[in-house]
């Protein structure tokens, strides 16, 4: 049919070499998820047994494995730096008590309903929050804000990694969308653009409302013990929100897609908190008059952290000048890595700064920034006792120890895999057998590169060029297939050791990564296979040519 | 400090050295980076045992 894995510089396709490649994968998720081994350990055997693959079978030698690992190693100081600084953060603000004043203000706001702030914090929050900035962000500034407000802590990290993550493909200013556009020839981006952006924002939307149901369920299941009633209770607020941000995500792919979930973000959180607590049925909540009145100062007070940290996302990536002095190249650091090869040709090209962060504008630098603003202000209110920031820091090293010894193995192992090759050579053994049925496997190349990389973005590096040449093999939609490469590549950051492990790092539950990859993994196979399925039935009906 | 954080925190520190060690391997000869490789794979173990 075309599709020619050894073009790549892979070798040729097999059964066998294709299920020795995936196993890493299988091994990594069997550990975490049936045998209840913690994540470091996982991690660790997984990049044992990677190195071997590798060696034996992909025949790249000691500088393939080297690489890769220190590559591995190098991605997750990025990882890293937020988890240490949100965790900080959250520290610092749980010392002044403030928690507990927002959860009053909010939930007075709400009248008392936990559902409408799930969703609305859960949701709209981390979505308007990855509109500007991403990498991690909204699930470490949101999952931290839902543990405050009184909900269970995994509750808390699968809703965040759920709520922001359909946002991504054109999340971060259009980072991911903009990547794609780079990875496809220039002749169909001249014009298609339109076609991708739009058919991208119609997945995402459909994306989102699935995500909102999941949500819902996911609090059912763990909360209610009951999903019937997570659902006679969420299930209009989820149609409201997703509508409106649905549509304006859409709304925005013709105008601006990289704004498209800043924008929408921004809408369901405001028309969220302005209309729905307006509807019947959420008027009388349970526990609407058992809180007392809470203040807009004091309120304000207590939020403060988070506003400057909104404050400070805000000046230093929309303010064009100051984002573009600060991200020169003599304010990153990355490391330089010689040209690799397997033996069957296929070639990591030498980098001068490989992954390189931009100190100043890294996530972490801008929540360790904000954490010294709000400890200023704070301090300037007497609302931090004397010891205060000494034993936030103290309960930050506690809390983020374990994540760090989780999310090092584990990006080492996922690095290298991408190194050898064996994430493309994944990729194309699905293309070849899927034949006429890809649209319906497409969406899960995708989740497979979020899931090894824990990016949407780095999916679409390694994906984009996969998906359009299929698609025009077999003579159908690129922009529909394209489509189902953001929905699914951004869905797949709710599925990802990495991000799990930054979950279980920000909200303190380090070693649960299994429970909520095997929560987050179910909604994610049904979340691509629905993406899939419209997909087909779009693509039957002839659009998107 | 409890004993199980510092001794997480020292198994970071173990990879650290790893790391280094590996990464200058890479303007080296093969038979160096096997044995960066190697130091890796027992820096792990450790990490593994305290983990």
């Amino acid at each position: 049919m075309g599709i020619d894995v050894t073009a790549v510089g892979l070798p040729a396709m097999d059964i066998l070499t294709w299920v020795l490649a995936i196993l890493p994968i299988v091994v990594i998720l069997a550990l975490m998820l049936a045998l209840k081994v913690s994540g470091a350990r996982s991690g660790i055997i997984a990049w044992v047994l990677t190195g071997v693959i590798v060696y034996f079978v992909f025949q790249g030698g000691p500088e393939v494995i080297a690489a890769g690992t220190v590559k591995g190693f190098w991605s997750t100081l990025f990882v890293l730096y937020i988890i240490w600084s949100s965790m900080f953060l959250y520290n610092v603000v749980n010392e002044t008590g403030s928690f507990k004043t927002i959860a009053d203000k909010f939930t007075e706001m709400t009248n008392g309903s936990r559902v409408l702030q799930i969703l609305i914090l859960g949701w709209a929050f981390p979505t308007f929050i990855q509109g500007v900035c991403g990498f991690g962000v909204p699930v470490a500034v949101a999952t931290p804000l839902l543990i405050g407000l009184g909900f269970d802590p995994m509750v808390s990290v699968i809703t965040a990694l759920l709520g922001h993550s359909w946002g991504v493909a054109f999340g971060s200013l259009g980072s991911m969308y903009n990547t794609m556009l780079n990875n496809l020839p220039e002749a169909f981006r001249a014009e298609h653009t339109g076609d991708v952006a739009f058919w991208g924002a119609v997945m995402v939307a459909f994306g989102g409302l699935i995500v909102g149901f999941c949500i819902i369920h996911n609090y059912g299941v763990k909360v209610y013990k009951n999903v019937g009633k997570a659902f006679a209770e969420g299930t209009v607020a989820v149609l409201f929100l997703s509508i409106v941000m649905g549509a304006t995500i859409i709304g925005m792919s013709f105008v601006a897609p990289e704004l498209g979930c800043f924008v929408s973000g921004a809408v369901g959180l405001i028309l969220g908190v302005l209309v729905l607590p307006r509807l019947g049925m959420y008027k009388s909540a349970e526990g609407a008059d058992a809180t007392e009145h809470t203040s807009w100062g004091d309120f304000l007070k207590a939020f403060s952290a988070y506003i400057i940290l909104l404050v400070v996302v805000f000046a230093v990536y929309l303010i064009t000048p100051i984002k573009t002095f600060l991200e020169s190249p003599a304010f990153q650091i990355g490391l330089a890595f010689p040209a690799n090869s397997i033996a069957s040709g296929f070639t990591n090209a030498a980098v001068e700064k490989y992954s390189a962060i931009k100190i100043f504008t890294a996530p972490g630098t801008l929540i360790f920034l904000t954490s010294f603003l709000a400890i200023l202000f704070y301090k300037s209110q007497s609302m931090l006792k004397q010891g205060a920031v000494g034993e936030a820091w103290s309960k930050t090293i506690k809390q983020s120890i374990g994540s760090t010894t989780t999310i090092i193995p584990m990006t080492m192992m996922a690095v290298l895999l991408t190194e050898a090759g064996m994430t493309t050579y994944i990729a194309y053994g699905i293309a070849i057998v899927a034949g006429s049925f890809y649209p319906i496997l497409a969406p899960f190349i995708a989740i497979l590169g979020g899931f090894v990389t824990s990016s949407g973005t780095s999916s679409n590096i390694l994906f984009t060029a996969l998906q359009y040449n299929v698609a025009d093999v077999l003579g159908i939609s690129a922009p529909i297939v394209l489509s189902e490469q953001s929905a699914a590549a951004a869905l797949s950051n709710s599925f990802s050791p990495g991000n799990a492990a930054l979950g279980t790092g920000v909200s303190n539950q380090a070693g649960r990564e299994g429970e909520i990859l095997a929560a987050t993994g179910v909604y994610n196979i049904l979340q691509g296979l629905l993406v899939g399925i419209l997909a087909f039935i779009l693509i039957s009906m002839g659009l998107g040519l | 400090m409890p004993k199980a954080v510092k001794m997480k925190l020292l198994s970071v520190l173990v990879i650290i050295i790893c790391m280094v060690v590996l990464y200058l391997s890479l303007s080296q000869g093969a038979t160096f980076q096997w044995a960066a490789i190697a130091l890796t794979v027992v820096g792990c173990g450790f990490a593994y045992m305290n983990c």
